[in-house]
């Protein structure tokens, strides 16, 4: 079996749950595209305007909410790499005992 | 449902929790001090490493600066080619720096794994017997594996975080002193909170650590009985109890990931609010003109430079959470004491053949569930004793006591007449020899077999030795002589001929005291005339236990001692005790020893 045989073929063990993986992944990835559009903003915007106005403050309160919802994203992703891995590790374990019992003249 | 299993574990395990930092530079100094050249190598590094990191930042302000001042022009250029040189450079350092680090920590952990093999090995037979073999393994190998963090980064790595720490806020404070005292406050409120933040999971991470133990040692134990296991068909079961392991196993590393999770969450939070705080805090100070763009760049870079120091710093405190967890039970380990504790001063036992009494010996591995009730017999020096007995009757037992495996309860076992407790351990067992039913052979040439590693001895001993076993023609047999590779499991060697190569070690050896466990399973004869006559030239000079199954054995007894249910059933002289019909060694002859054994 190739690699990437052997790859999908764990993938399929649980595929919503490694799919839920992935997404959660990404979502902490675009977290922090998120912060460097908010920065990128903030740089513009601070020389066009001589005096501070509602927009910069506007700018860091969206910082601090998009960082907020990020925890919630975070915990997510543990738990379900956590559940993740451990299924596949669990998986392989299994059928490699099970594979050692039945293995003739062990 | 986190808190719950956190105060279970504190009732369970009051006297394991937080280490003085004192046990921790203890071990560092102990395994760090013989390579002190490297690890101070390794720390310059880390130094060159925050000074880059430092700078980078100031390059960019300059840049920015100059562009708004005097827009595009050489100087831009300059400072370009300057950043990536820094940036080069920095790279550079880093890889140095984990090579070395990583060759420091696996020389550390290489001699902490040694220790620790060494030490396991003077334990007493009941601790092995309490732990298995996957256990230990875990606890010698994976334990000290967490640990190799711990070792190439934790006091080092720590301390370049602090530096880099300290060294952003001073930088801040020479670009604007109010900028510097928000970022101080800041920062020193963020490590509290993560301070706190570490006590949370670390006892999670120890009880994950002990349920890996637990899991490890059932995997070893039903891998090493695979044949006995198939045999009976318990495949079905094995697997169902590796599911019923796995689940309190999942919610354990479940608890302990989400506790650290949390952790970082906050960690990378609080960062974000820094980040947001510094930024409003610039736009203030540069629309009052008193800072210009450049440096609001730098308080935003130097805030975000300002998250490596933290989150290094918490994974290093992270680490330490399981390096904790590791090093109790590491200390755990090497403070278990052997039962069997050596007398102050050690007599020798004497030389030439040995003298054994028991008086009154009562012994059961569990203390309360005696297998051998009062026991007493003596063998004067150069006699042999026959011991018969079904299984289970006590007779390994005996032969274990004898060498100090384990401490009888009750009574005194005297060797050449000194107590065995007041011989030195070593020399007691030098003094003892042992030929067993199932022979333990190593997966090592031939030579070590027959040495158990003494370079000591040589090539011409062992020769000599092999031919008085009669096993020169099997050695002429081999491949590669004395070289050859021998199984763990005594692969190329029969039943007898591993039974033959222990003699040889006994003749090695040159004990006073022979126990010999004679094979209940049948030989072919002509291998069975070879252990003869090896029993015979080693029982010539030396005293004698054997744990006999066969006539021919027997009659070259002089007494003859059965056990039953661990109580002594009869004892006395061989040959009284053949002759007298009434004894029930008598009625053992006339059936047969296999009957007797059944």
């Amino acid at each position: 079996m190739k690699t990437w045989q052997l790859l999908w073929r764990i993938m399929r063990y649980r595929p919503w749950l490694y799919a839920l993986e992935g997404l959660m992944t990404t979502a902490f990835l675009f977290s922090r595209l998120a912060f460097g559009v908010i920065v990128q903003d903030f740089f513009n915007l601070l020389p066009a305007q001589p005096h501070l106005s509602f927009t910069i403050w506007a700018l860091m309160v969206i910082l601090a909410i998009v960082a907020i919802l990020r925890v919630g994203v975070i915990l997510g992703e543990t738990l379900t790499e956590t559940y993740c891995g451990f299924m596949q590790k669990m998986l392989l374990q299994r059928n490699i005992l099970e594979y050692i019992l039945r293995r003739p003249g062990a | 449902m986190l808190s719950r299993s956190y105060v279970e574990w504190r009732v369970g395990n009051r006297n394991l929790m937080h280490l003085p930092v004192k046990r921790y530079l203890a071990l560092l100094v102990t395994y760090l001090k013989p390579q002190w050249g490297r690890t101070i190598v390794m720390g310059a590094l880390l130094l060159v490493n925050v000074g880059l990191q430092l700078l980078n930042p100031q390059i960019v302000r300059f840049f920015i600066d100059t562009i708004i001042v005097k827009g595009p022009s050489t100087t831009l250029a300059f400072y370009a080619l300057l950043l990536m040189l820094v940036t080069l450079v920095d790279e550079g350092v880093s890889v140095a720096t984990t090579y070395l680090s990583e060759s420091v920590a696996w020389t550390a952990t290489n001699q902490m794994r040694t220790d620790l093999v060494a030490h396991c090995l003077t334990l007493d037979m009941g601790f092995h017997k309490a732990h298995t073999s996957g256990e230990m393994l875990e606890r010698i190998d994976g334990d000290v594996d967490a640990l190799s963090n711990f070792f190439s980064q934790f006091v080092v790595f720590l301390l370049s975080n602090v530096i880099l720490l300290v060294g952003v806020l001073i930088a801040v404070y020479f670009a604007d002193w109010r900028a510097g005292l928000v970022l101080t406050v800041f920062s020193l409120t963020t490590l509290l909170i993560l301070l706190r933040l570490r006590r949370y999971a670390n006892p999670l991470w120890v009880s994950y650590r002990q349920m890996m133990a637990t899991f490890f040692g059932f995997l070893g134990e039903h891998l090493a009985a695979t044949e006995d296991m198939r045999a009976n068909g318990a495949t079905g079961y094995i697997i169902q109890r590796f599911y019923q392991l796995l689940r309190p196993l999942l919610r354990s590393n479940r608890h302990a990931r989400m506790a650290t999770s949390y952790s970082g969450a906050s960690t990378l939070t609080i960062f974000v609010l820094g980040s947001a705080l510094m930024m409003g805090l610039g736009a203030y100070l540069w629309s009052i003109g008193a800072i210009t763009l450049g440096t609001v760049y730098l308080f935003w870079s130097y805030t975000d430079l300002l998250s490596q120091p933290i989150t290094q710093i918490r994974n290093q405190l992270q680490d330490l959470q399981q390096a904790e967890a590791c090093i109790q039970r590491i200390e755990q380990l090497f403070s278990t004491q052997s039962a069997i504790q050596e007398s102050e001063q050690g007599v020798e036992a004497p030389q030439g053949p040995l003298a054994v009494a028991f008086e009154n010996v009562t012994f059961g591995y569990n203390a309360g569930e005696p297998v051998l009730h009062e026991i007493t017999f003596d063998i004067a020096p150069g006699k042999v004793l026959g011991v018969l007995g079904r299984t289970g009757s006590g007779k390994t037992t005996l032969a274990r006591l004898l060498f100090r495996l384990y401490d009888a309860q009750e009574g005194t076992i005297c060797i050449g007449e000194s107590p065995i407790k007041s011989l030195a351990l070593r020399g007691l067992r030098q003094r003892v020899g042992m030929v067993t039913q199932d022979v333990q052979l190593f997966n090592a040439p031939v030579r070590d077999n027959l040495t158990f590693f003494n370079r000591a001895i040589d090539d011409a001993q062992l020769l000599q030795v092999l031919d008085m076993v009669g096993l020169s023609s099997w050695y002429q047999g081999l491949p590669r002589g004395l070289d050859s590779m021998l199984g763990a499991d005594g692969q190329g060697l029969s039943a007898g001929e591993a039974q033959l190569l222990a003699f040889a070690r006994v003749f090695l050896k040159d004990p006073g005291l022979v126990i010999f466990d004679e094979a209940s399973s049948r030989l072919d004869p002509a291998t069975e005339r070879r252990i003869e006559q090896a029993v015979s030239s080693i029982l010539a000079k030396r005293t004698g236990i054997v744990i006999a199954h066969r006539l021919a054995t027997i009659q070259r007894t002089d007494d003859i001692l059965i056990l039953e249910d661990g109580r002594i059933r009869e004892y006395g002289p061989r040959e009284a005790l053949a002759t007298d019909t009434h004894s029930h060694f008598f009625r053992l002859l006339q059936v047969g020893l296999e009957e007797a054994r059944a």
